[in-house]
């Protein structure tokens, strides 16, 4: 079985670089923290991993620093797992930085396992990722020499074996101690460790270094935790430079929308609605609801709408993260291209000015309004978000375009009647008990309007003829 | 002052000659009524032509003017109707009665000027809409002329209902409503290309109770 491993030495910087590639950063860890690693800018000016802090600051001034996150780092091998899984099925992520690759599974797709390694890499350079990658015969043999003799494996003549018996006892994970006594045994190279003989090796060393010897030559088989690809979209940005413009927040919103749209292009999703969450120095987040009239997958669908509710914000805090989650995954509806097709075209038009809309006026602003079975004229309405009642009468008495949501008392006499009465009674069941009696009346300036005298003899106007 | 031939006063391009009625190319939407029709140059409500229409009273029978137009469209012509700050709620049970339906209807409210003055314009731009009806107590200069450009682009059917006109800068098609002896009467204060006119549209009431 022949395995492709793929190592990512600086996640963390490159995630960071994404929003800022300009910028000279650095990882740091440990006490007394120390430079864990530098970008390729920083380690121009003479940063070096192992530099205490003060040092690395002094060469470059405006070194950014990064404090090391080993849960972090797992989240973005997620993203990438995520990202290479439509192409490279199954993968298996290796904690902290590395994603392992069955690439005898994948010989029907790809060819053989250098052509699989190829068409990966390629992809994760897209995504500005520094990778090393190596085959090997088993998965820790891959791990080792991608490690460590990354460029050795480019040239499919090579023997791994040999170039993996040159290669030091302390390119294993091993724990410090055992390579400390294997070296004093006088092993220095993995080939010297390969000829030694194992019960002997058991007895001084314990039986985890055997075991760990067999893996590495596939006498015994590994266990994996297959990569499961997420239901749903998330996504985190780390801003470098905090903002407090609303403004400056497009360009790496940009970034994780079209994420999203590579995301459900590949499984042929479309959304609308979208959360986006920013989070603030202060440790608060302000949340942005985004929701469309229609299900979307493009970026640039989703950008305008984005951009009309970044206007609307009002940012008091600076922002330092970014966070996009899409839950709500519908089927990508094919779009129709009937030969008189104008009529589904409309309704997108529509569909896409009511998002707009909702966007900047909110979302209760914009509705539809239908019937609804009751006799209390007030009632006898609803939005159209809600749940259709039942079946309705094609017509209705005679009733007022207008409504108003409180009656009026009446101030003036009418000058001529037109209808009425007509009795509306109900409502005893729910608390909200109605006796009136409706009349048409005309008022002065020539209005109509719709009037009513309840139990108490109180006359109030409750809609206008418009 | 000497006396000009009447060759040489049309000559004139300031005069412009009633009998020359103006064939606008703007397409236009009967407006059901054949009286009114006859008044409005193009035999009907102008699209991509902002119309102001100015009525100090809600209850008169202002929607009455638009009803057949809005019937067209959202029974004939499928196509969805937008009011933009309505001063109360448009009653279902009613626009039933009146062959509307209320599905193709969207209410939209905004909070200020700024934004009710964006929806409009938004609303005016896409030609997918059937018609957009704005109420505003005023319609100013800069408004007017905003929403004119964007009826223009989508060319929609776009009227602006005002409780008090702005005579300075009227839009191209300017109407005024007033109710006398049971009727509403419709002066038309202003028209491209064509003349005023006064019209009286009854509206009965059609079911006795």
């Amino acid at each position: 079985m022949r395995w492709l491993y793929l190592h990512f030495p600086s996640l963390l910087l490159d995630h960071y670089a994404m929003t800022a590639p300009e910028l000279p950063l650095a990882v740091s860890a440990g006490t007394p923290p120390a430079i864990l690693q530098a970008n390729a800018i920083a380690r121009n000016a003479g940063v070096q991993p192992g530099q205490a802090l003060a040092t690395a600051r002094a060469l470059r001034a405006q070194l950014h620093l990064i404090p090391d996150n080993p849960k972090r780092e797992h989240v973005y091998l997620r993203e990438v797992a995520a990202s290479i899984y439509p192409l490279a099925a199954p993968v298996f992520p290796w904690k902290p930085d590395g994603l392992l690759v069955d690439a005898r599974a994948l010989k029907r797709l790809h060819g053989s396992p250098w052509q699989l390694e190829r068409h990966l890499l390629e992809h994760i350079r897209q995504r500005a990722l520094q990778v090393q990658s190596a085959i090997g015969e088993t998965p820790r043999m891959a791990r080792i020499l991608a490690r460590w003799a990354p460029d050795c494996s480019q040239q499919p003549g090579q023997c791994a074996d040999q170039i993996l018996a040159r290669l030091p006892v302390t390119a294993t994970d091993w724990p410090e101690s055992v390579k400390e006594r294997l070296q004093r045994m006088g092993l220095k190279t993995l080939g010297q460790l390969f000829n030694y003989c194992p019960s002997e090796l058991t007895r001084r060393l314990g039986p985890e270094v055997t075991r760990e010897l067999q893996y590495l030559r596939g006498e015994r088989r590994e266990a994996l935790d297959e990569f499961l690809p997420p239901p749903f979209f998330k996504q985190h940005l780390e801003l470098l430079q905090e903002t407090a413009h609303a403004e400056a927040l497009r360009f790496p919103l940009q970034r994780l929308l079209q994420e999203l749209e590579s995301f459900l292009r590949q499984r042929q999703h479309a959304t609308d609605c979208l959360l986006i969450r920013l989070k603030k120095t202060s440790g608060e987040t302000t949340r942005l609801d985004v929701r469309l009239s229609k299900a979307e997958h493009r970026a640039e669908a989703f950008m305008p709408l984005v951009a009309l509710h970044l206007e609307q914000l009002q940012l008091d805090d600076e922002v330092k993260a970014i966070s996009l989650r899409v839950t709500r995954l519908l089927p990508l509806a094919a779009p129709a291209t009937d030969l008189f097709g104008t009529p589904q075209q409309t309704h997108e038009e529509v569909a896409a000015l009511l998002s707009r809309l909702r966007a900047r006026l909110g979302e209760k602003q914009v509705h539809q309004v239908q019937c609804r079975a009751d006799h209390r004229p007030e009632r006898a309405w609803q939005r159209l978000d809600t749940p259709a009642s039942t079946s309705m009468p094609a017509s209705f008495p005679l009733r007022p375009l207008w409504l108003l949501h409180h009656p009026q008392p009446v101030s003036t006499a009418a000058q001529r009647w037109l209808a009425g009465p007509e009795r509306i009674q109900g409502g005893w069941w729910d608390g909200d008990y109605v006796r009136r009696d409706y009349y048409i009346a005309e008022l002065p300036q020539g209005r109509r309007a719709w009037l009513y005298r309840n139990a108490e003899g109180q006359w109030f106007v409750h809609g206008w003829f418009g | 002052m000497s006396i000009q031939s009447i060759s040489q006063l049309l000559a004139d391009h300031r005069i412009w000659s009633a009998s020359q009625k103006k064939q606008t190319g703007v397409a236009a939407l009967s407006s059901g009524y054949e009286s009114l029709d006859h008044c409005l140059n193009g035999g009907g409500w102008p699209l991509g032509t902002l119309i102001e229409c100015q009525s100090e009273h809600t209850g008169i029978g202002e929607l009455q003017v638009f009803l057949p137009a809005m019937r067209n469209l959202c029974n004939r012509q499928d196509k969805a109707i937008f009011w933009v700050d309505p001063p109360h709620l448009p009653y279902p049970p009613a626009m039933i009665n009146a062959g509307l339906v209320p599905q193709q209807f969207y209410r939209v409210q905004s909070h200020e000027r700024e934004e009710r003055l964006w929806a409009l314009e938004q609303l005016l731009r896409c030609p997918a809409v059937g018609l957009v009806m704005g109420w505003s107590d005023t319609l100013d200069n800069t408004a007017a002329r905003r929403l004119q450009l964007a009826a223009e682009a989508g060319k929609t059917l776009g009227v602006i209902m005002t409780r008090y006109s702005t005579p300075s800068a009227p839009p191209p098609l300017r109407l005024s409503l007033a109710p006398e002896n049971g009727q509403l009467q419709v002066r038309i204060r202003r028209q491209r290309g064509g003349q005023g006119a006064v019209t009286a549209l009854s509206f009965p009431l059609q079911v006795p109770l």
